[in-house]
């Protein structure tokens, strides 16, 4: 049965493409062509076309409703596709080998209550099939890693919400994975928890595992992503590596004390303002930790870092006070509210 | 070994769950009742001289009609375990794709390296075998109080047995085709329209062999082969029912409200074993082409 459908579908020369990789033998992690989901008359994905190279961590942007999880249920085979298609690690989606090496965390983490959390782990490492003997380490390794060892022995019902997305992020590394898609991971975590996700996030990196992370948790994604795109109403609007793009747009934060009009006229004409208040003491000024005070915060376009100290001459020229001058890449939250707005413009 | 792993899950579950405990708990209290009566019943058939035209007149033909009445008592549990298992396998089956994925606890097994057919068919084992542990525990219930009253002892037991757990089964896979596409409360209430109304057709081809009409015969017929719950029930009563005088004497009639004069033939019960595979089959295309 199972040898009869290797032969059916043999993996895709295509993506025997390397991506980036020595040898030129790793397929694309995620690829899809023209992936599209129509549910009635509405497109939830329209003819989506993603490359994650193996080994990095992809963050898959987007508005609600843009067709995130639609996308990652295509992918997992919950969902089939209207049209298009797709390849995980080589293999066409649909296409049990593909989700051998597979690792998911589903949007809706819901399991069998009734069962232990060991008992779970130990139901999904089996459809994996994981060896009998090998389960037990593994069992203990994820739960570890998901910060549970504590709960083994406690009934899924027991659980909190965290808890269970927690567990939920456990199963999906229990069949030791090449590939793991998490569709928003930490919406239900605390600090502490968000920050475990992104340390395992980077601990599977290190390791060589591909992640593919659904968020619009922004600054999450730019604290662990290599790669990300961006998709809004279905449609890829900004796809590549985060560093470039971001790259060549740093801005510096300034913090000025009752400044002058003068002093703002100048700054602004020397370096064009990204974002500048109309009133003293609004929401940005709180930003700065400045309640109240009548800072202003002030962000002017610059080239780069070495930038920086003709601004605080000029400001001290200027007879400003400066309270803080800090550089910024340009934010992710800055490309997201520009790509997205730009297409709804 | 994804199927078993499947059919290991659900079993477990029902158990976990506590619905095959109280199933089986709230029948064997149901039987309490029913050994009670039949005491009672049996008591009265054994030591009191029987009224009752028909009776006599049985009696003048050599016709052992306490013998009769006691499986008729036999018949009259079976047949509330035929129908109590009946119901349980379309109200389990109804809930157990369709419920699973309102929940989403599919979205973390299907994501898996398993087939949708596997998924289908370790529910259907898991609900099979849940099933046929019911039936076993109180149709054997009911045949031990039968024996413990009277000294009666079916025929053909393990048959009688097979076919009642073969019905909860057929019933169980046709239930799953509705719940591969439709929320549980409609198709629990669909099949159970279906279902009594199968009972009933079952009746009326009863009534038509015992006044030789030929339609509400062909109508029975028919219905057996749109849903084969009743011709199972009555196969399985034919096995364990004392053996029936009265066609001997000419008269098409069972014995009793729950007896059967002509039981449908073996491939009825192939035709039924085919149907539950076939229906199987649909589940497993409907449910491959489910979102979820
Ligand atoms: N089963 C469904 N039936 C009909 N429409 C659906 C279904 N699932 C999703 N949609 C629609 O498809 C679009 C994309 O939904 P999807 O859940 O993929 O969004 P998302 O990007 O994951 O959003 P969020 O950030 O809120 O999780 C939405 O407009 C949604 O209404
Ligand atoms: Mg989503």
């Amino acid at each position: 049965m199972v040898a009869a459908i290797r032969v059916e579908t043999p993996a895709r020369p295509e993506a025997a493409r390397a991506a980036g990789t020595a040898g030129g033998t790793t397929p694309l992690a995620v690829e899809t062509a023209g992936l599209r989901k129509e549910y009635g008359r509405k497109v939830a994905v329209a003819n989506l076309s993603l490359a994650v190279p193996p080994g990095e961590v992809f963050g898959f942007l987007g508005p609600n409703g843009a067709g995130k999880s639609t996308t990652v249920k295509m992918l997992v085979g919950l969902v089939r596709p209207t049209a298009g298609t797709g390849w995980l690690l080589g293999h066409p989606l649909g296409d049990t080998r593909a989700r051998r090496r597979l690792g998911f965390l589903p949007e809706l983490f819901r399991f069998h209550e009734w069962q232990r959390a060991e008992e779970f782990l130990d139901f999904h490492a089996s459809l994996y099939g994981v060896p009998r003997a090998e389960r037990e380490r593994r069992i203990a390794e994820v739960l570890a890693l998901a910060g549970l060892d504590a709960r083994a022995h406690d009934v899924l019902r027991t659980f909190s919400k965290g808890m269970l997305q927690r567990i939920g992020i456990a199963q999906a590394l229990i069949g030791d994975p090449r590939l793991v898609i998490l569709d928003e991971p930490t919406s239900a975590l605390d600090p502490l928890g968000r920050r475990d996700v992104r340390d395992v996030i980077r601990r599977l990196r290190e390791r060589g595992i591909t992640v593919f992370l659904n968020s619009h948790l922004l600054s999450e994604v730019e604290m662990v992503c290599d790669r990300v795109a961006i998709i809004d109403r279905g449609r890829v609007v900004r796809q590549g590596r985060l560093a470039e793009l971001v790259a060549g747009a740093y801005e510096a934060e300034v913090h000025l004390e009752h400044p002058s009009p003068a002093l703002l006229h100048a700054l602004e004409t020397r370096w064009p303002a990204v974002h500048r208040p109309d009133t003293a003491a609004t929401a940005d000024t709180v930003e700065g930790g400045a309640t109240g005070d009548n800072t202003l915060v002030v962000r002017l376009a610059i080239q780069d870092e070495r930038e920086l100290p003709s601004i605080a001459e000029a400001i001290v020229r200027g007879g400003g006070r400066l309270r803080a001058l800090v550089p910024r890449r340009m934010s992710l939250e800055d490309l997201f509210v520009q790509s997205v707005e730009t297409r709804n413009a | 070994m994804n199927t078993l792993r499947i059919a290991n899950l659900t079993f477990r579950e029902a158990v976990r769950r506590k619905a095959l405990y109280g199933a089986i708990a709230l029948t064997l209290a149901i039987l309490a009742v029913y050994a009670w009566g039949t005491g009672w019943a049996v008591n009265e058939i054994y030591t009191q001289t029987p009224r009752g035209a028909i009776v006599r007149l049985a009696l003048q033909s050599g016709v052992d009609v306490r013998l009769l009445a006691v499986g008729e008592l036999l018949l009259a549990g079976l047949f509330a375990v035929s129908n109590i298992a009946g119901l349980l396998a379309i109200f389990l089956a109804a809930g157990t794709i369709a419920q699973e994925i309102e929940q989403g606890t599919l979205h973390s097994i299907l994501c898996k390296p398993i087939a949708r057919w596997q998924v289908v068919l370790g529910k259907w084992l898991g609900g099979s075998a849940m099933l046929s542990v019911y039936v076993a525990v109180t149709a054997s219930a009911t045949v031990a109080i039968i024996y413990w009253h009277a000294g009666y002892v079916p025929s053909n037991l393990p048959l009688g047995i097979a076919l009642l757990t073969l019905k909860a089964m057929l019933l169980f896979s046709v239930t799953m085709i509705g719940s591969a596409f439709a929320p549980a409360i409609a198709t629990g209430i669909a099949m159970f329209i279906v279902y009594v109304a199968a009972n009933v057709a079952g009746m009326v081809e009863q009534i038509g062999v015992a006044a030789e009409i030929e339609a509400m015969v062909r109508t029975g017929i028919v219905a057996s082969l749109i849903l084969p719950s009743d011709a199972l029930w009555k196969m399985s009563a034919s096995a364990v029912q004392p053996p029936n005088p009265l066609p001997a004497l000419g008269i098409k009639l069972s014995v009793g409200p729950f007896g059967v004069v002509e039981p449908p033939s073996v491939w009825m019960g192939v035709y039924a074993a085919l149907y539950t595979a076939a229906a199987l089959g649909l589940t497993t295309l409907i449910f491959s082409r489910r979102d979820v």
